[in-house]
């Protein structure tokens, strides 16, 4: 330092705050903020990258899957079960008192609104992860006409809730919306 | 490096002075580039490139390490891992170009910085 500043030396601005006090401030402000525009990309690099980022989400094409059918598909290395309900499916899941289920939920909160006949879910038990039948033309749907595991007979109804068996909570629902009538995107 | 002679160190905030009893770190960097070492008057803009040196030696170590998180050192994939870190990671573009940037300025500053101490006057008053 040049010279020694006193209280006695000091330009004493009116309001009491120093010249030197605001030029302090403003340097170090200053300096702040470029500290944080050089330290944001070295912690931003730890943040999942774009390929990482890719197969996050995935858009399926729903356009053939006629009413009543279902196909199976994967995301993030889990099944996925996509399901086109018909009519009497979905008067079947909203007759059911909510109240009585183990998991309460209704077909409209596990479904798009407007779009209640598209049943996305995981494919993926929630009792111990086996893949439930019911998707395939043919197989199984269990008591409810939904979807039914081998493994230790967890009964799923048309809205995918859990209705008998082991299983402590309904299919899982992902996130999804629909960037068209036909494109779906998960994730 | 603290001279008896310079200005003693003497935080006034009570923080200040816990901070020196627990981590006198303050006062390493009061002690080493603020009031506490005293440089000649006649130092001109020739002398900032010996801290700029030290500046770009940090850049490099700390966008090094940075760089061989992501890169992979195996010539199957080494290709691959840095155009990953070109085009994928976060940042990673800018990471790399500092870091091969860095290097080029690194020895600009190192030059500078031992000429400055070879050559027989730089415009320093004698």
């Amino acid at each position: 330092m040049a010279t020694v500043e006193t209280a006695d030396t000091a330009v004493a601005e009116e309001s009491g705050v120093r010249r030197r006090d605001f030029i302090n401030i403003a340097a170090v402000s200053f300096a702040g903020a470029g500290a944080v525009a050089t330290v944001f990309p070295l912690v931003n690099q730890m943040n999942p990258s774009a390929d990482v980022l890719a197969l996050s989400s995935i858009e399926v094409d729903i356009s053939a899957i006629e009413t009543g059918q279902s196909i199976k598909t994967s995301w993030r290395k889990q099944p996925i079960f996509i399901r086109n309900l018909t009519e009497a499916e979905i008067a079947e899941a909203n007759a059911v008192d909510v109240a009585g289920l183990r998991d309460p939920e209704t077909l409209a909160e596990r479904t798009t609104a407007g779009k209640e006949n598209w049943l996305i879910t995981l494919g993926v038990c929630t009792h111990l992860g086996c893949v439930p039948l019911g998707a395939a033309q043919g197989e199984i749907k269990g008591e409810f006409g939904g979807y039914f595991c081998p493994c230790h007979g967890s009964h799923y109804d048309t809205a995918a809730r859990i209705r008998k068996g082991p299983a402590p909570t309904n299919l899982v629902v992902p996130e999804h919306e629909f960037l068209s009538d036909t494109v779906v995107k998960i994730g | 490096m603290s001279f008896p002679w310079a200005k003693e160190y003497t935080p006034t905030t009570d923080f200040g002075q816990w901070m020196d009893k627990q981590l006198p770190l303050p006062r390493f960097v009061y002690n080493s580039v603020g009031a506490g070492y005293p440089a000649p008057r006649n130092l001109n803009y020739m002398w900032n490139f010996g801290s700029m040196a030290g500046l770009f030696l940090v850049i490099q170590i700390v966008t090094g390490i940075i760089l061989a998180m992501h890169y992979a050192a195996n010539a199957g994939v080494a290709f691959d891992s840095v155009e990953h870190i070109m085009r994928d990671v976060n940042s990673g573009w800018m990471i790399r170009y500092a870091h091969a940037n860095g290097a080029s300025f690194f020895f600009i500053a190192i030059y500078l910085h031992i000429g400055r101490g070879h050559a027989k006057c730089c415009g320093c008053s004698a």
